[in-house]
């Protein structure tokens, strides 16, 4: 999208005021959502994790891994959308997929020992089925058609390069009108070993360099990944949050008292949460304001101290317990607090 | 002295870009259901199928037919594609669906709850059971369509599977597994050193080795021995790859071995025969014609065509390697190439018109050297080159060069000063070692230290100063080419006009070669190629554009190592291979980089490439990458219809009722080498005798009416290639039910029940009548008895009757002839017949005579009337004419009439008016006297003739009757005398005579006969006179009745 359409856009966001908002239909709701989402994607690519998101690289352990190394599960699942029309050739790149060498983390054994498996589905159910919409990957959360996979092990070829997966053609994805297109679901497992895998994913449109895919996007249900050790560094991520959510419930794992959590969104200006503590669940609950519907919220990471090798998993949940999205991109672009919402009536 | 001659020596090293090949691509605009290619296999009819994410696709090499889920496939996604030995289709889905296409339809396999994921492959293993594969590792197998796991477990992500020799191979990524499904095992393991190895597809060469692509790693060859399976040979940094993803992989003429590399095109490994010993290796990507670099399926068909299926890039058909072109794109500095040349180090020396370049394909070297000023107007015409001395010998329009090349850089060397401001047209060299150089101004024989040692042209015999070129043949004739002139050769000094030729002709020779069968070769301009062998019977052979030649015009010629010849043209090549009896045209249609050759700007080098200079770049031929396509067409058909009603095109017998019809139908000969040389020759047996050829696959035979039809055809390739068999059907259309036997039989048996039924009503309704009628008859009969009693009473009667009038009337004539005079008495005093024939029996006419003593009367009276009435007037006309001579003495003849007339009026008051009895009577009369020789004649109302010398003259007869009603003046009857004289006659009549009808056209005799015949008989005696009118009267009358009174009297004097 051009300057002029984002303008267009911050203009129409702004204009719906809270009142107005809620007298929508839900139908007339989630084509606003699948508007925003729409929109909001062409204005980034879709590196997971994101830019904006100032977070170096995702993780997953090893399943002999000790939870207090940031995973709770050593099972990552992002899923990836393209959009309808889109009928061009595209690529998941991974960066760094083995398990060894500067990047990753080394466990308690020695040498590195861990297998990570990267299995890449699409077709239907893989992101439908409930199961793979999850924070706890058990049951059938490897739902949908099983495309290609790969287990890597420590391998220097693949020690700071890309390895690319694909070509793929879009139509192998699920088709999700709703979720903007044809989904896609990566899963990530460490397999044997305890050690943990610094990753990035990509989703591209050429096979040797990072090359965004018009229309697509990333998302997730858990977002596990490596906190920067510098102090004061603030990493973000974006949950949206859909038109039914009245509270959420933020649970971030084994933060490791590194700093605090502060929440950002179109009307909240930061509200400030204490930090969690190393290998456990701690939540954080909030309200969510009629306004801050149909919108994104910037949840940040602040560190306050130098902390090495400090993973967190990072969930979010509405009051019922069900699990809302984060966007690599995020919809309707990073939330910025408004002091006034609505517009004057012209005397 | 030419002022400069600069040479630029430019040595680099350049990335050598590859050669560019020749694709034909399909994609979504020639009807590609998605340019996702996931597997293409070939069936028994030829056709290609190709799986797509959007549907399964066919290809018989003109057109796509997509088939989806609406025809009744699982899926619109097909991953996966395999013809079993039962020809039945099976169709792998990308969501772990499977369909079976059999006997023209598609089934949906049920697969039960199976966890979905993409089918990569699918196999026929032993007792035709189909085994497939998911991408998940997960085996299943269907007989009689029923779905089973193979094994439970679940194996490492699979790409492919194939089953040979009852091994079934899994490529995995824990290594290419393999499955003994004779033993009944389902243990696998790792074969070769693929053990932990991503192993992404499976290939077999004709010698059985199993090939496995190896992701990262390259292919792996690897031999089986029994149960045994080792590593023969691993091919990795050949292929130039720098990450060896290899997707797929597939032996091409058995010899070259064709790896896919995603994203990096394709890698070839052409191996020397029944080796792995590389001979040449290839890659081809985007940059050299490559539609997309991920490659995704590579298969031959059975004409060894490389089919390559693309994610994204759509469907590509490898054209043939035989050409490669060099130009400015890739290894040349200029792009219109003059001259050719190969040394045998492999250096190629070309020219344009100014400049010399040499390069090496191989080490990427090449040398630039300006031979001429590029803004002079001389320009290079032709090169030469000595290999044993290392030299290129370079003819201008106005010099002679010799260039040094040794290492493939030429120097200038040498410059001739005797060609100066000669033209040099050719450059080659004789058996003896001299050179011999063209030029516009004769042949020059130059020895090896070069120097001019003769000259040959018109001084020494030639027929011509110009010499286009020579060549010489192996018998060390010279064979020389030169404008305007006859085919002649120079053989031990001596000219000879080649004579087994038709010296009339006016054949331009341009160039000649000679084959290994020592057949020389000549090429004209504008009259094509002759072939000239001279123990051969017709020495010569002419090939023209009828014989497949691009072009009569031919600027080039060459033949090959294996005997082929090819000639040059301005539209492309031709090629007349040694097995084939005609050129094959090639152009760029049919994969020739360029179409224009210029002139003799062909070479062949060492190893039997053959070197072409075109305006687009050099082209390089390679002779044994050129074969025949001997595989004729599967021919089958598309659509039979017959009235726009499609029919089952597997049938071969097909009926119809009887009708008119029209039969369309579409063929296909399948042959995706040239689909569009496909040629069909076909015929439909009981409307035609004779072959027909097109190239339409459609066919139409409107208006077909009862018979029995067979179509038969048969297609043949471009190379003419026939179809073993021809594919045939036939069609009945039943005979109407009018022209079938049983309806003659039913139409002749109702005629005759029709006939015997009608003839039996109508006889019984005759017999009926006839009773009837007998009936009437018997009562009509006792009718007619009664009448006829009654009639022949009244005929009785009436019998009585007439005799009695009869007998009254005949008594009446005798009452008559008694009046009447006695002719024995008018005899004896005059010469006189009388002819007197009443109509009835008596008679209204009479004859009157009457002799006193100085006269003799004689009259003939007409009474009114005929029969009785006439009788009572001539009884009273009679009476009154004696009463007349009785009354008066000698009375004139008009006195007599006078007196009569008195009379017949006084005896009917024809006086008085009220009466107006119109009865009288016409009279003639004469009255002789022989002593006077006088004759006076009266008459009323009748002429009276007489003859004289045969003249006959006519007495006008007063207009008045005798009696009847008359007003006006009193009757003056007048009289006309005559003196008689000796021959005379008269002749006195009736009008019954003249009024009788007869002859042929039944007409009145008339007076203008009676005339004629009086004056014919006048001379005769009197009595014949009388016989004579009665014959003639009898004659005229013929079976007319007599319709009057006849009296006529000739009196002869």
């Amino acid at each position: 999208m051009d300057k002029k359409g984002q303008i267009i856009k911050k203009y129409f966001i702004f204009c719906i005021s809270k009142e107005t908002f809620f007298v929508m239909t839900k139908t007339i709701q989630k084509l606003f959502f699948l508007f925003l989402l729409c929109t909001g994607a062409d204005i980034v690519a879709q590196p997971f994790p994101s830019e904006d998101e100032k977070i170096q690289h995702l993780v997953v352990f090893g399943k002999n891994a000790q939870m207090s190394y940031g995973d709770d599960d050593f099972v990552q699942i992002y899923f990836f959308t393209v959009p309808e029309k889109s009928n061009d050739p595209f690529y998941i790149r991974v960066f760094d997929p083995d398990c060894g060498g500067a990047n990753d983390e080394k466990g308690g054994g020695t040498p590195f020992n861990t297998k990570t498996k990267f299995s890449f589905y699409g077709g239907k159910g893989a992101h439908s089925n409930k199961e793979a919409q999850t924070d706890n990957p058990k049951g059938n959360y490897k739902s949908g058609v099983f495309i290609t996979g790969k287990t890597f092990g420590e391998d220097a070829q693949y020690d700071g390069q890309w390895y690319e997966f694909g070509p793929f053609n879009p139509k192998e994805g699920e088709l999700q009108p709703e979720n903007g297109g044809y989904v896609f679901k990566m899963i990530i497992e460490g397999l044997d070993g305890d050690d943990g895998n610094l990753y990035k994913i990509y989703l591209s449109s050429q096979k040797d360099k990072n090359a965004k895919v018009e229309g697509a996007n990333a998302f997730c249900y858990e977002y596990t990944f490596r906190l920067s050790e510098e102090m004061t560094h603030v990493s973000h991520i974006y949950p949206f949050i859909t038109a039914d959510v009245t509270s959420c419930e933020v649970s971030v794992f084994d933060y490791d008292n590194a700093g605090i959590v502060r929440v950002v969104s179109v009307a909240k200006k930061g509200d400030m949460f204490g930090s969690t503590t190393e290998g456990t669940w701690s939540q954080i609950k909030f309200i969510i304001d009629k306004e801050e519907l149909n919108t994104s919220l910037d949840i940040q990471f602040i560190n306050k101290k130098a902390v090495k090798n400090n993973n967190v998993a990072v969930t979010i949940k509405n009051q019922y317990g069900k699990l809302l999205a984060f966007y690599a991109t995020p919809i309707g672009g990073v939330p910025k607090y408004k002091y006034n919402i609505g517009v004057k009536p012209a005397k | 002295m030419r002022k400069i001659v600069i040479l630029l020596f430019l040595f680099v090293s350049v990335f050598i870009n590859a050669q560019e090949y020749k694709f034909n691509i399909y994609s979504q605009e020639e009807g590609l259901p998605q340019p996702y290619v996931y597997d293409i296999i070939q069936t028994q009819n030829g056709f290609l199928y190709v799986a797509t994410g959007d549907g399964l696709a066919t290809f018989g090499g003109h057109r796509f037919n997509k088939f989806t889920k609406r025809v009744g496939l699982a899926e619109n996604f097909c991953s996966a594609l395999f013809s079993d030995s039962e020809k039945r289709i099976w169709i792998g889905h990308f969501e772990g669906g499977v369909t079976c296409y059999e006997k023209g339809q598609f089934r949906k396999i049920n697969t039960g709850d199976i966890q979905p994921a993409k089918i990569v492959a699918l196999a026929e293993g032993p007792q035709k059971t189909i085994y497939f594969v998911n991408a998940a590792g997960s085996i299943y197998t269907i007989k009689n369509d029923k779905v089973a796991p193979f094994i439970v477990e679940e194996l490492p992500p699979v790409s492919r599977l194939r089953i040979k020799d009852n091994i079934m191979y899994v490529a995995s990524q824990e290594g290419l597994l393999a499955i003994d499904l004779a033993g009944g095992s389902k243990s696998y393991n790792a074969i070769g050193n693929t053990k932990d190895k991503n192993v992404t597809c499976i290939e077999f060469s004709k010698s059985g080795e199993i090939i496995a692509g190896i992701d990262g790693e390259g292919v792996e060859i690897i031999r089986r021995e029994g149960k045994n399976f080792s590593s023969f040979k691993t091919f990795s940094s050949e292929f130039k790859s720098k990450r060896l993803n290899v997707k797929d992989v597939c032996f091409k003429n058995g010899s070259e071995l064709w790896v896919s590399l995603n994203g990096e095109g394709l890698s070839v490994l052409k191996f020397s025969n029944n080796t792995y010993q590389i001979e040449k290796q290839l890659t081809i990507g985007e940059k050299n014609g490559l539609n997309s670099s991920f490659v995704s399926k590579l298969f031959v068909d059975k004409e060894d065509n490389l089919w390559i299926g693309t994610i994204g890039g759509g469907l590509s058909q490898f054209m043939s390697d035989r050409f490669e072109l060099f130009n400015k794109n890739n290894l040349l500095k200029f792009d219109n190439i003059i001259s050719v040349a190969v040394d045998d180090s492999n250096f190629v020396y070309v020219t344009n018109e100014s400049q010399l370049y040499s390069f090496n394909p191989k080490d990427s070297s090449n040398v630039l050297v300006n031979v001429v000023p590029s803004n002079s107007e001389e320009q290079i015409k032709c090169s030469y080159i000595n290999k044993l001395n290392n030299e290129l010998w370079i003819g201008t329009t106005s010099n002679l060069f010799i260039f040094d090349i040794k290492g493939g850089k030429p120097k200038l060397k040498f410059q001739f000063n005797e060609f100066k401001e000669r033209s040099i047209n050719y450059i080659t060299k004789d058996n003896l070692g001299q050179t011999l150089v063209c030029t516009t101004e004769g042949l020059f024989y130059l020895n090896d230290k070069n120097q001019v040692v003769k000259v040959f042209n018109t001084d020494e015999g030639a027929p011509h100063n110009n010499f286009n070129s020579v060549f010489i043949d192996q018998l060390d004739k010279y064979w020389i080419f030169s404008p305007q002139t006859p085919l002649y050769h120079l053989y031990n000094g001596e000219i000879t006009l080649e004579k087994d030729l038709d010296s009339s002709t006016s054949f331009k020779f341009n160039c000649a070669t000679i084959d290994k069968n020592d057949l020389v070769w000549f090429g004209t301009e504008g009259d094509g190629v002759f072939s000239y062998g001279k123990k051969r019977k017709p020495n010569y052979q002419r090939f023209t554009t009828n014989k497949g030649l691009s072009s009569d015009f031919i600027y080039g010629i060459i033949a090959t190592n294996n005997g082929d010849i090819i000639t040059c043209h301005k539209n492309g090549i031709s090629i007349k291979y040694a097995s084939l009896k005609t050129f094959r045209a090639i152009n760029k249609n049919s994969g020739l980089p360029a179409n224009t050759i210029n002139s003799n700007a062909i070479f062949k080098d060492k190893n039997g490439y053959i070197w072409l200079g075109s305006t687009e770049g050099l082209i390089k031929y390679s002779p044994m990458q050129d074969k025949i396509n001997s595989i004729p067409p599967t021919l089958s058909f598309i659509s039979i219809a017959i009235n726009d009603s499609v029919l089952n095109v597997s049938d071969t017998l097909y009926e119809f009722p009887y009708g008119k019809y029209e039969l369309a139908m579409e063929v296909i000969g399948v042959s995706l080498s040239n689909s569009k040389g496909v040629e069909y020759k076909y015929m439909l047996e009981g409307l035609e005798d004779k072959w027909r050829t097109s190239n339409d696959r459609e066919i139409t035979y409107p208006g077909l009416t009862d018979g029995t039809y067979r179509f038969k055809i048969i297609a043949r390739n471009a190379d003419g290639f026939e179809t073993f068999k021809e594919l045939s059907f036939t069609i009945i259309i039943n005979q109407p039910y009018w022209k079938s036997i049983w309806f003659y039989v039913v139409i002749v048996s109702v005629l005759i029940v029709s006939l015997v039924l009608f003839f039996r009503a109508r006889t019984r309704k005759l017999k009926q009548e006839k009773i009837r009628l007998e009936q009437m008859v018997t009562e009509k009969t006792k009718e007619l008895v009664v009448e006829k009693e009654r009639v022949e009473k009244a005929n009785e009667l009436l019998h009585e009757k007439n005799r009695d009038i009869t007998d009254s009337i005949t008594y009446a004539k005798r009452i008559q002839n008694a009046v009447l005079p006695n002719q024995d008495d008018v005899l004896k005093n005059l010469n006189l017949f009388v002819l007197f024939k009443p109509r009835d029996i008596v008679s209204g006419d009479f004859y009157w005579y009457h002799a006193t003593a100085n006269y003799l009367y004689v009259a003939v009276v007409d009474c009114t009337g005929h029969g009785v009435p006439g009788a009572f007037m001539s009884l009273l006309g009679s009476t009154y004419l004696d009463q007349v001579m009785i009354e008066r003495k000698e009375p004139a003849p008009s006195e007599v009439l006078r007196e009569l007339d008195k009379k017949i009026n006084s005896a009917f008051k024809q006086s008085n008016p009220d009466q107006k009895i119109g009865d009288g009577m016409d009279m003639c009369i004469c009255r002789i006297n022989r002593d006077k020789k006088e004759i006076v004649i009266a008459s009323a109302n009748r002429p009276v003739y007489y003859v004289r010398d045969n003249t006959l003259q006519e007495t006008k007869a007063n207009v008045y009757s005798i009696g009847g009603y008359f007003e006006g003046a009193d009757k003056a009857f007048t009289e006309i005398s005559y003196e008689i004289q000796n021959g005379d006659a008269f002749y006195m009549f009736s009008d019954g005579y003249g009024d009788q009808f007869g002859g042929e056209k039944n007409r009145r005799f008339s007076t203008k006969r009676m005339r004629t015949i009086f004056t014919e008989i006048n001379m005769l005696p009197v009595n014949e006179q009388r016989d004579k009118l009665d014959v003639e009267f009898e004659a005229w009358r013929g079976e007319n009745e007599q319709i009057d009174d006849v009296c006529v009297i000739g009196i002869k004097f």
